[in-house]
């Protein structure tokens, strides 16, 4: 399922940020040095406590930001971020906010129209489509934007901790829904905290600490050497 | 390089080249003699008069006629001359009292907005080589460097002797200034589009994608704000309707300009200045606005201030219908000179397009620059010819006055919409190849801090 050829490829990569508004301030080392590759086909775990610049990381992959130092290559592959609600704007209607947002996230016009009624199925919002979204609770417009992202088909999907949204019902529905995409053979890279999750859900792990490439390899003993840092630390 | 890149550079920058050289062909300016300046000093006021012969022979309708008020000093007086060629005769009636007049010169310019020449001047010299004294006049003779003329009554002049055409024949046949601007804003923008492949990001392969974003989000922009408001789209006749009868009650009714045509002057002024005001003042700060998004997805970052200009479009096109319906109601009529509005309204998105795209690009980095740009632009409104006809400014400064890319479009806006005359075409491309350059630069600007944006603190 893996084959040779990477991806994605990060060497010593460095991401700085800084502090004060502007181009000018002290700079603030987000990422230090960070090397990896990730291939096809697999779901790729990053763990790290919070603040070790997993956001960043993952923001480097999508093609917002560039390293400031280092190497980051893409060989030429869509890369996403999966991200719910994005572009929701509170006075368009619920099928005009699918419309936004699939377009923000890379869907063609006509895509989108042929994956409206799967979108609003999923979303279980029904007659409430067509009213602006103020109107929604918050639980409705989670599960209209979890809906969307769903739809988004990257070559390579970002995924960063959360996995489900909404009340009990439709948490389970969507995680279940996410873990498929995730077990699929789509390349995925999965950022958590959480060991529990990414020893279900991935094939390989890389582990951040402050900016720095503490570990990469198998799940279980990258895990092993997280926790043991953990308490340890 | 890889092969297909630079087949594509090479395209673009043939493509910029044609469109260079097709501009070129228009700019093909004749310059036409049409101001005559004669100096002298006479010993009391008097009416002075010009005729010019343009194959009609001589009479009251072929001539101009200018009042000498100081007597102390020499005085030029200035003469419009009609631009429809070269004229074949030129008679210069010397007042209606018998003096004793010192000329000191004859002078044949052709001024533009860009550009003034002076295409013949005759000394006292040439004045007694090539001009006659034909009725009422005693004597000519040189004093000094002037030339003294003893007018005896009430009818004096003198005619010109030469074949003027014969003084014409070597004018520069184009305006040069602007023709030599017009190449190396040419040669710039090759030269860039070259270097650059794509300067905003948007590819050939993208275009269609982002081309429905925009839009769709412009789309969507438009139809928020409506929702916004119980009266939703109707603000957008209400409010310059409210806009303009501030403006009207003012100048119209309270300070008595309700007869003369000054309050559609002022309206088409404000109309054009709005436009202007609101995509800039809009666009400026676009992607600063974004932060929220492009934080999440990569997005080319252009597309930001191009949403922004289009939404402020579509507002102003209801604007504009509604100040073309009151011109009509106030009396004005279509004219086949309105043809020429669709290129006024292209010139002038390029041209705010361009600053747009310049202050979109710095403004994320220093967010203090929308007060700064808010206040320039009050204070460049007050130079634009929104209040004032070009007539009230000096001629010495009129060349500085039409520096000002809005001045040169508010004026060609009323010429189409109110006295029934085409726009000044050589200063309008000046404008359009200044702005091409413009948005070529501001994008390469936005291209190039496109993945630092994200990093910067909204």
């Amino acid at each position: 399922m893996i084959d040779n050829q990477p991806l994605l490829e990060l060497e010593n990569v460095g991401v700085c940020y800084r502090r004060k508004r502007g181009v000018f301030g002290e700079a603030f080392w987000a990422l230090k040095d960070v090397s990896f590759k990730l291939y096809h086909g697999e779901t790729l775990g990053v763990i790290g406590r919070n603040g070790v610049g997993k956001s960043t990381l993952l923001r480097l992959m999508a093609g917002i930001i560039k390293p400031n130092r280092g190497q980051f290559t893409n060989h030429g592959y869509h890369v996403s971020l999966l991200s719910m609600q994005l572009g929701f704007t509170g006075y368009l209607t619920g099928r005009e906010n699918i419309l936004l947002s699939g377009m923000l996230m890379g869907l063609r016009r006509h895509e989108i129209y042929e994956k409206m009624d799967a979108i609003i199925e999923f979303s279980e919002l029904g007659e409430f489509i067509e009213r602006p979204i103020a109107t929604y609770s918050s639980g409705m417009v989670a599960r209209l934007g979890f809906s969307i992202a769903l739809q988004a088909e990257p070559d390579i999907l970002l995924i960063d901790e959360i996995l489900g949204v909404g009340d009990e019902e439709f948490s389970q529905k969507s995680m279940k829904a996410m873990r498929e995409r995730i077990k699929s053979n789509k390349t995925i890279v999965f950022v958590s905290h959480n060991a529990v999750l990414v020893q279900q859900l991935c094939d390989r792990v890389v582990w951040i600490e402050e900016g720095v490439t503490r570990a990469e390899g198998d799940t279980t003993a990258v895990l092993n050497d997280y926790h043991h840092f953990l308490h340890v630390g | 390089m890889n092969n297909k890149f630079l087949f594509r550079r090479i395209s673009l920058a043939l493509l910029v080249f044609a469109l260079g050289i097709a501009i070129l062909q228009i700019g093909d300016f004749k310059i036409l003699p049409n101001i005559l300046t004669v100096e002298l000093q006479a010993p009391q006021p008097d009416n002075y008069q010009i005729y010019y012969d343009f194959g009609k022979g001589i009479d009251e309708t072929q001539s101009k006629t200018r009042r000498l008020e100081t007597t102390q000093s020499f005085t030029k007086l200035v003469f419009k001359l009609p631009t429809i060629g070269i004229p074949k005769k030129l008679r210069i009636d010397l007042g209606m009292q018998p003096a004793k007049i010192l000329l000191k010169s004859i002078r044949i310019e052709s001024q533009g907005r860009l550009y003034r020449h002076t295409l013949h001047e005759w000394d006292a010299a040439a004045i007694l080589r090539d001009f006659k004294p034909e009725h009422d006049i005693a004597s000519m003779t040189p004093e000094g460097s002037h030339l003294l003329v003893q007018a005896t009554g009430n009818d004096a002049f003198l005619s010109s002797q030469i074949d003027l055409s014969k003084i014409f024949e070597n004018l520069p046949k184009h305006n040069n200034f602007a023709k030599n601007l017009l190449y190396f804003v040419t040669a710039l923008c090759a030269m860039l589009v070259f270097f650059i492949e794509s300067p905003t990001g948007l590819t050939v392969n993208n275009l269609a994608r982002f081309g429905e974003l925009i839009l769709y989000k412009t789309y969507a922009d438009l139809r928020a704000e409506t929702e916004r408001t119980y009266l939703g789209f109707l603000w957008w006749i209400f409010e310059p309707i409210m806009y303009m009868s501030v403006f009207y009650v003012m100048f119209g009714l309270m300070l008595g300009h309700k007869t003369d045509d000054f309050v559609p002057f002022l309206l088409v002024g404000l109309t054009i200045w709005q436009w202007f005001k609101s995509c800039l003042s809009h666009g400026s700060e676009s992607i600063l606005g974004a932060h929220g998004l492009i934080t999440q997805i990569y997005l080319p970052k252009v597309i930001f201030p191009i949403i922004l200009i289009l939404t402020d479009t579509v507002k102003f096109i209801f604007i504009f219908s509604l100040l073309v319906i009151f011109l009509w109601l106030y009396g004005y009529s279509v004219t086949i000179h309105y043809l020429a509005l669709p290129i006024l309204f292209f010139v002038q998105l390029l041209f705010t397009t361009s600053l747009t795209f310049i202050l979109a690009a710095v403004v994320p980095f220093l967010p203090d620059l929308r007060f700064v740009v808010e206040n320039v632009l009050q204070a460049v409104f007050f130079v634009s010819g929104i209040f004032v006809a070009a007539t009230i400014v000096p001629e010495e400064y009129l060349g500085y006055y039409y520096l000002n890319p809005m001045t040169n479009l508010i004026e060609d806006y009323r010429n189409v919409l109110m006295y029934a005359k085409m726009p000044d075409w050589s200063s309008l491309l000046v404008i359009m190849a200044i702005s091409v350059l413009g948005i070529i630069f501001g994008a390469y600007l936005i291209k190039r801090f496109e993945h630092i944006y994200p990093k910067v603190m909204p």
